[in-house]
């Protein structure tokens, strides 16, 4: 069956369903809309007016405001886990019926920490939109992750300030690989040898990441990239020459930052992103083509990873 | 009277260290070295294996079985320096290749479990190998740098060091594999 005649047979009446859903939750959302600035125009203002007190105003404002955000937050929140499961979930089983998508799921703080691609601690860890499955002979498992850390800071008020830095946000992919091994190989871009070539590449076998440092042949992948590797044959075992061209032509097609390692006999890979991917609209129509086509290139996309890197190649003692 | 000896201890300082990065290269080649027999000694323990499940196909008279066997022993014989074992090995490459072709014949023999399981090993042993291979090429490149390039060359020529050689590929894997000549063998 093809895309279309999927869309015309099972989105399409259900897409038509949700836009009832839809409406109503976008009516909720102007009218507590309209509440919170009425509260402001004709409550908070005039008081202020009045009485030249800003504090009496902030706390209307606050008594009045805050009701209203959490209520029309909390229904586009239930209007997009329902469409998510009814629309995103059979998109997923299009594509192949292996996966199974939980909208609230992520990767786990563990398979995270196991990739060990960013070592910073992480202080908030959210993410959405889990996906698993099994392609041809690969398992995989990828979700939406953002991770931060926080710095505290205190103006010369004394004041406490909190910052939120982001450590890694964007898709975080994982698969099983196509060979045995034992230690671990870190692929990370290449920062410092493009900023500063040469010098660059010195500082790096300084600051190691993690292990040694492992220099490739190939001069386009090594101007993109820096592996670090527990072990140098087991790293070019992985990194054969032409996995190393694959990897290449996936950077250049994400066209983002790309971050891998190989651990536990799997691959982790981190596409930074500041997409927010598989979200319904609220304001705008959704009984829309083009919105559903939108998600299955998405998870195409993520899937093509697979085939990238040639996993369901799989001529050696891993099956 | 301080000013000589602060310059005598740092030109000592920069000899040691360009002294200890020489002997660093030069163990990371071994270890690099080391690191390929211990595939290569993968390599022979597969063989028997592999000869023993392919006989029942293919008979005793094969060839190139007899060949492999004949290398393979002649390489774990041990009295071996390495020139003569990386020459050793590569003829057992292109003699493991041509048997790989020749089973193609055997449809049998591909469909059998455990020889299926002996080629996949197979290929795995060839592609650590290749591994192994090229990160000794690394090592030697960055050994032969610190022997060629100044300054470090002063204190590798006082030590004796020379250039090494990196693997190369042989002629014979450079040649297109021969497939109808591997038949009639």
């Amino acid at each position: 069956m093809d895309f279309d005649t999927f869309y015309a047979s099972n989105l399409k009446p259900v897409l038509q369903e949700f836009e009832a859903h839809r409406m109503k939750v976008k009516n909720k959302v102007l009218m507590l809309g309209m509440i919170a600035v009425g509260v402001g125009l004709f409550l908070a203002l005039p008081l202020f007016i009045e009485f030249g007190n800003p504090m009496i105003s902030i706390l209307v404002l606050a008594a009045g405001v805050v009701p209203c955000v959490m209520i029309g937050n909390n229904a586009i929140k239930a209007y997009k886990l329902d469409f998510k499961n009814q629309v995103v979930g059979p998109i997923a089983a299009f594509v192949d019926e292996s996966i199974t998508y939980t909208p609230q799921g992520l990767i786990s703080q563990g398979d995270y920490r196991a990739s060990q691609i960013f070592k910073k601690g992480v202080d908030r860890y959210t993410g959405e939109d889990l996906f698993r499955g099994k392609h041809d002979k690969t398992a995989f498992r990828f979700s939406e992750l953002h991770t931060e850390y926080k710095t505290e800071s205190t103006d010369s008020k004394g004041n406490r300030q909190t910052h939120w830095h982001t450590i890694f946000k964007g898709v975080f992919f994982i698969a099983d690989f196509n060979k045995h091994f034992k230690g671990l190989t870190v692929v990370l871009p290449d920062r410092a040898e493009k900023a500063f070539g040469r010098f660059g590449k010195m500082l790096q076998e300084t600051f190691k990441h993690s292990g040694e440092i492992v220099k490739l042949e190939d001069p386009e992948f090594e101007k993109e990239f820096v592996v670090y590797g527990s072990d140098q044959i087991e790293a070019r075992y992985i990194l054969s020459h032409s996995l190393m061209r694959r990897i290449l032509e996936f950077k250049a097609r994400t066209n983002s930052t790309v971050h891998m390692s190989f651990h536990h006999s799997n691959v982790y890979v981190a596409i930074s992103s500041s997409r927010d991917r598989f979200e319904p609209r609220v304001m705008r129509t959704v009984v829309d083509k083009q919105l559903c086509k939108q998600f299955l290139q998405d998870l195409e996309f993520l899937l093509q990873i697979i085939d990238d890197l040639n996993l369901n190649t799989r001529i050696w003692t891993k099956t | 009277m301080m000013i000589p000896l602060i310059a005598v201890a740092v030109i000592a300082v920069i000899f040691f260290s360009m002294y200890n990065t020489v002997i660093g290269r030069k163990n990371a080649v071994e270890n690099a070295f080391a690191g390929m027999d211990t595939i290569l000694k993968k390599r022979y323990d597969l063989i028997p294996n592999l000869v023993a499940a392919v006989k029942e196909y293919m008979g005793h008279e094969s060839s190139v079985l007899k060949e492999v066997t004949a290398l393979r022993s002649k390489a774990t014989s041990g009295e071996l320096s390495p020139d003569e074992a990386v020459a050793l090995n590569s003829s057992l490459q292109t003699a493991l290749g041509g048997l790989m072709v020749q089973v193609e014949a055997y449809p049998e023999l591909k469909a059998n479990e455990n020889f299926n399981q002996l080629q996949r090993s197979l290929n795995e042993v060839e592609e650590q190998l290749s591994s192994a291979r090229r990160a000794y090429n690394a090592a030697v490149t960055d050994f032969n740098n610190t022997v060629e390039m100044f300054p470090t060359n002063i204190v590798a020529g006082m030590m004796g060091q020379k250039r090494r050689q990196v693997f190369e590929t042989t002629e014979a894997e450079r040649q297109n594999v021969d497939v109808g000549g591997l038949f009639n063998q």
